[in-house]
C-alpha cells in the first residue's frame, strides 16, 4: 500500500479530464486501448509503471489498472463508527477512528470484534450522491483510490480480511462504481448492493441487490441481483448460485417497543443458519449488532444496544450450506421503552 | 339586591366549596329576587383557566324553590405574576323555580388570595333566564385550593434544553426558564420548594423560600444508561433493596448510572442474582432464567424427606412472589400398583406440608392425581420423588 500511495504521490499531479481512478481489464483489452478509452492516449508508460507492469507489457483480462489522475487522491469519509475501529497509513501505528474524520488514499481501516464502521467512499458534493461502505466485525480494507469526475465516481478498495457491504444507491442516484479486491480476485459493480468476504484463498462475492462482475483467472463472471460466487483468483468464478430470500420476521413486530429480547422468523427452507442485524438507521449504515442463530429465533439472555430516540432497525439474512448470505428480509423498527434511556 | 356568599374550605384533590347566594332583578318579575346557598367543585385547567360546577339551591321573593346547576369557566384576566387576579365567569346550565329551563350566567370577579391556601372571591354575574338577561347577582366567598404534596418529584426535563430550567407544580405543571421563577413565586404556595435542573446536570431541589436563581450550580448528571429486567409475569425485580414496577409482561425498565448492576429476580420458587455491566447511553437488556420443576426424592417405600430437600422446599417457599406450585407424587414400579398409588399420593402429602409450613398458603398448592403411566423406564430412584412445579397465579374467579 505504501508503493502504491508512493506512486500516486509522484504521478497523481499531471493528469487528463474524464479519467476514472481505476480500470478493470476486459478481454481484449490492451493498455493502449485503455488509454484510448480512458482520454490517456500518450501515458501508457504512467498506467504500466502505476500498475506495476514492465514497458510493453499488457494486463491479464480482471486485473485492476490504475489510472493517472488530475488532482492528487481524493479523501474519503468516516461516515459512522460503532465499537473499536482504528486506521493507519502505511507503516504508522494504528489509531483509533471517529465519525467524521477523513481518510487520505491508502489508509488501512479495521474493525475490532462486535465493531462496524461505514465509510463514505466518494461524496458528490453538489448532487450528495455518494458511495457507501460498511466493514462488518474483524475486517481490514485499504482504501486504495477514491475519485469523482464530473458526476462519475469510482472508488478501489482492497479487502484484507473479514467482510464488507458496498451499501445500494439511492434510488435516482447516479450509480456509483466500487471494485473490491482480494486474494487475486476481484468484485466491481454499480450502484452498490453487493457484499463481499474474504475467505481463505478465496474472495466470496453476493449480488444483493444489483449486478456485480467477479474476476478470476483471466475470466468474468456477471452475478444478477440474487445471486452469489466465489473467486480463487487463479480459477475462473465458481459458478452462480441463487441466493437465499429472507425470511418474513415474526417478533418483534415491527414499529413495537423492544420490552424483550425475543426475536422469531420464519424459518427458510434450505437455509442452513440465519444471520440476525440491529442498526441504528433503517439502511443499516450504522449496524450495532451482528449475531448468527442455526435456528429461526435468536433469545439472548444478555443484549446491549446503543440508545437511540428514534429505536432501531432489525433484519435476518438466511445463510445457505455454501455460506452464501441471501437477501435480507425487510428492516423492522423497534422502540426502546419509556425510560430506558433519553441521554 | 346584594348577594352574601360564605365558602366552606374542603379537603380534597379538587378545589372545593361552597356557599350562600342571593339575586333581585330591576323588572317587577317578583320571582327574580331570591336568596341561596351553593357549593363549588373547581378544577384548574392552567394557571389562566378554572373550570367550575356551581350548584345552589334556595328560595325566591315569593318563596318558591330555586335550583340552579351550572358548568362555568374562570378566566384570569390579569397577570399571572400579580397576587390578586380579576377574573372573567361564563356558563350555562339549568334552573328550576319550579319549572325546568335553560339558565346561563356573565360577569367578573375579583379573587384575593388569603392565607396559605384560600381565596376569598366576589363576583358578579348577570343570570340569564334562557338567554334573556333576568337578574344580577353580587357573591362574596372564600375558597381554598387542595394541599400539594411539595416535594414529589417532576417529570423528566425536556431532553433538548439549553438552559436551566425550574418545575412549576399545580397548578402550572410545567418546566419553565428558571430566570421566569420570580414571576410565578407568588402564585405558589408560601411551603412549596422548587425543582431545577440544567443542561448537565441532575435535578436539585433548592432551599425553601428560594424565589430566584441568579446562578445555577447543580451536580454533574452521572453517566447513566437504561437496564430492561427481562422476568416472566409474576416476578419481582429488585437493584439492590430497591423493588421495581414491573409490567404484566414480567418486564422492568429503569435507568441507572454506569457500572455494575447486580439485579434479583425472585418468583416462581427461585431467586437468581443478575450481574450488568450498564453502559453510558446504552440499554442493556437482562434475561432471567425459567423456573425449573423441583424434584424431592425419597427413599424406597418411604414417604419422609430428607433435611437436605426440606431446606430446598423451603428455600423454594421463600421465592414464591404469588406463584402458584403443582406437585405429582409417583413410585417407582416395584411392589403393588395399589400400594405405590398410596406411597405416591403420601409423597406429593409430604412435600405440601413442607412448603405449607414454609409459608406456602395451603391455596396455593395443587397436589396433581398420580400418573400410572408415568415413564416406567425412568430409574427408579427418579420415579420415587415427588415434582414441584411453579405456575402462574390463575386468574381471581368472578
Amino acid at each position: 500500500m505504501s508503493l502504491t500511495l508512493g506512486i500516486l504521490t509522484i504521478f497523481g499531479l499531471a493528469g487528463v479530464a474524464e479519467a476514472a481512478s481505476h480500470v478493470v481489464v476486459q478481454a481484449g483489452q490492451t493498455i493502449e486501448s485503455i488509454a484510448a478509452d480512458e482520454g490517456l492516449v500518450g501515458r501508457e508508460a504512467e498506467i504500466r509503471q502505476l500498475s506495476g507492469l514492465g514497458a510493453a507489457a499488457q494486463p491479464s483480462p480482471g486485473a485492476v489498472l490504475l489510472l493517472p489522475l488530475d488532482r492528487g487522491g481524493q479523501e474519503s469519509l468516516v461516515l459512522t463508527t460503532y465499537g473499536e475501529v482504528t486506521a493507519r497509513l502505511g507503516a504508522a501505528t494504528p489509531r483509533p477512528l471517529v465519525s467524521g474524520e477523513r481518510l487520505a488514499p491508502g489508509a488501512e481501516v479495521c474493525t475490532a470484534a462486535k465493531s462496524f464502521v461505514t465509510l463514505r467512499l466518494v461524496l458528490d458534493e453538489a448532487t450528495r450522491h455518494h458511495d457507501d461502505l460498511t466493514l462488518m466485525p474483524e475486517s481490514c480494507v485499504v482504501v486504495e483510490r477514491v475519485n469523482l469526475e464530473g458526476a462519475e465516481r469510482s472508488s478501489l478498495v482492497s479487502l484484507g480480511q473479514g467482510s464488507v457491504t458496498v451499501q445500494p444507491n439511492l434510488d435516482g442516484h447516479v450509480p456509483g462504481r466500487v471494485t473490491v479486491r482480494a486474494w487475486g480476485a476481484v468484485t466491481s459493480g454499480l450502484g452498490g448492493g453487493h457484499r463481499m468476504h474474504v475467505e481463505r484463498g478465496a474472495l466470496r462475492a453476493e449480488a444483493v441487490s444489483q449486478p456485480l462482475e467477479i474476476y478470476g483467472g483471466s475470466a468474468r463472471l456477471d452475478l444478477s441481483a440474487g445471486e452469489g460466487s466465489r473467486s480463487r483468483g487463479d480459477a475462473p468464478p465458481d459458478p452462480a448460485v441463487k441466493l437465499l430470500i429472507g425470511p418474513e420476521t415474526l417478533l418483534p413486530e415491527d414499529h413495537s417497543v423492544l420490552r424483550a429480547p425475543d426475536f422469531t422468523w420464519s424459518p427458510v427452507s434450505r437455509a442452513l443458519g440465519y444471520q440476525l442485524e440491529i442498526a441504528t438507521d433503517p439502511y443499516f449504515t450504522e449496524p450495532v449488532l451482528v449475531m448468527e442463530s442455526p435456528v429461526a429465533e435468536w433469545l439472548p439472555e444478555a443484549m446491549l444496544l446503543p440508545w437511540r430516540a428514534r429505536g432501531v432497525y432489525w433484519r435476518v439474512i438466511p445463510v445457505d450450506r455454501f455460506g452464501y448470505l441471501g437477501v435480507p428480509s425487510e428492516p423492522q423498527h423497534l422502540r426502546f421503552p419509556p425510560g430506558s434511556g433519553g441521554g | 339586591m346584594i348577594f352574601a356568599l360564605l365558602t366552606l374550605p374542603l379537603a380534597s384533590a379538587t378545589t372545593w366549596g361552597a356557599y350562600a347566594a342571593g339575586g333581585a332583578a330591576d323588572a317587577p318579575a317578583e320571582d327574580h329576587a331570591y336568596v341561596a346557598l351553593g357549593g363549588i367543585a373547581s378544577w384548574t385547567v392552567n394557571p389562566r383557566l378554572m373550570a367550575e360546577l356551581h350548584t345552589q339551591a334556595g328560595v325566591t321573593s315569593v318563596l318558591g324553590p330555586r335550583v340552579d346547576a351550572r358548568p362555568e369557566a374562570r378566566v384570569r384576566l390579569t397577570g399571572l405574576d400579580s397576587k390578586n387576579a380579576v377574573v372573567f365567569i361564563g356558563g350555562y346550565g339549568l334552573s328550576a323555580r319550579p319549572d325546568l329551563g335553560p339558565s346561563g350566567a356573565l360577569g367578573f370577579g375579583l379573587d384575593l388570595p388569603t392565607g396559605a391556601r384560600g381565596v376569598f372571591r366576589l363576583d358578579m354575574r348577570m343570570v340569564t333566564d334562557g338567554l334573556t338577561p333576568a337578574t344580577a347577582e353580587l357573591s362574596l366567598g372564600l375558597v381554598r385550593s387542595p394541599a400539594i404534596p411539595v416535594v414529589v418529584a417532576p417529570p423528566e426535563p425536556p431532553p433538548e434544553t439549553s438552559q436551566p430550567l425550574v418545575w412549576l407544580p399545580h397548578p402550572y405543571c410545567e418546566w419553565v426558564p428558571a430566570e421566569e421563577l420570580s414571576r410565578h413565586w407568588s402564585r405558589l404556595p408560601p411551603d412549596h420548594q422548587v425543582w431545577a435542573t440544567a443542561p448537565g446536570g441532575t435535578l436539585q431541589l433548592l432551599p425553601p423560600g428560594q424565589a430566584e436563581l441568579t446562578a445555577l450550580s447543580l451536580t454533574p448528571r452521572p453517566e447513566q444508561g437504561g437496564l430492561v429486567l427481562v422476568g416472566i409475569p409474576g416476578d419481582k425485580l429488585m437493584v439492590g433493596d430497591v423493588s421495581f414496577n414491573v409490567g404484566a409482561d414480567g418486564v422492568a425498565v429503569l435507568i441507572t448510572p454506569e457500572g455494575v448492576v447486580e439485579a434479583t429476580v425472585v418468583g416462581a420458587g427461585r431467586r437468581e442474582e443478575l450481574l450488568a455491566a450498564v453502559v453510558s447511553g446504552h440499554v442493556v437488556y437482562l434475561r432471567a432464567g425459567r423456573p425449573e420443576p423441583v424434584m424431592v426424592r425419597f427413599p424406597k417405600s418411604s414417604a419422609s424427606i430428607s433435611g437436605d430437600d426440606i431446606e430446598r422446599l423451603h428455600k423454594l417457599a421463600r421465592a414464591t412472589e404469588g406463584w402458584e406450585y403443582e406437585l405429582q407424587g409417583s413410585a417407582s414400579p416395584e411392589g403393588a400398583a395399589e400400594v405405590n398409588a398410596r406411597l405416591a399420593a403420601e409423597r406429593a402429602a409430604a412435600t405440601r406440608a413442607v412448603l405449607e409450613a414454609a409459608g406456602v398458603p395451603p391455596d396455593k398448592i395443587r397436589v396433581l392425581s398420580v400418573d400410572r403411566e408415568l415413564a416406567s423406564d425412568a430409574p427408579p430412584e427418579d420415579l420415587r420423588s415427588c415434582t414441584v412445579r411453579a405456575v402462574p397465579p390463575r386468574p381471581a374467579e368472578e
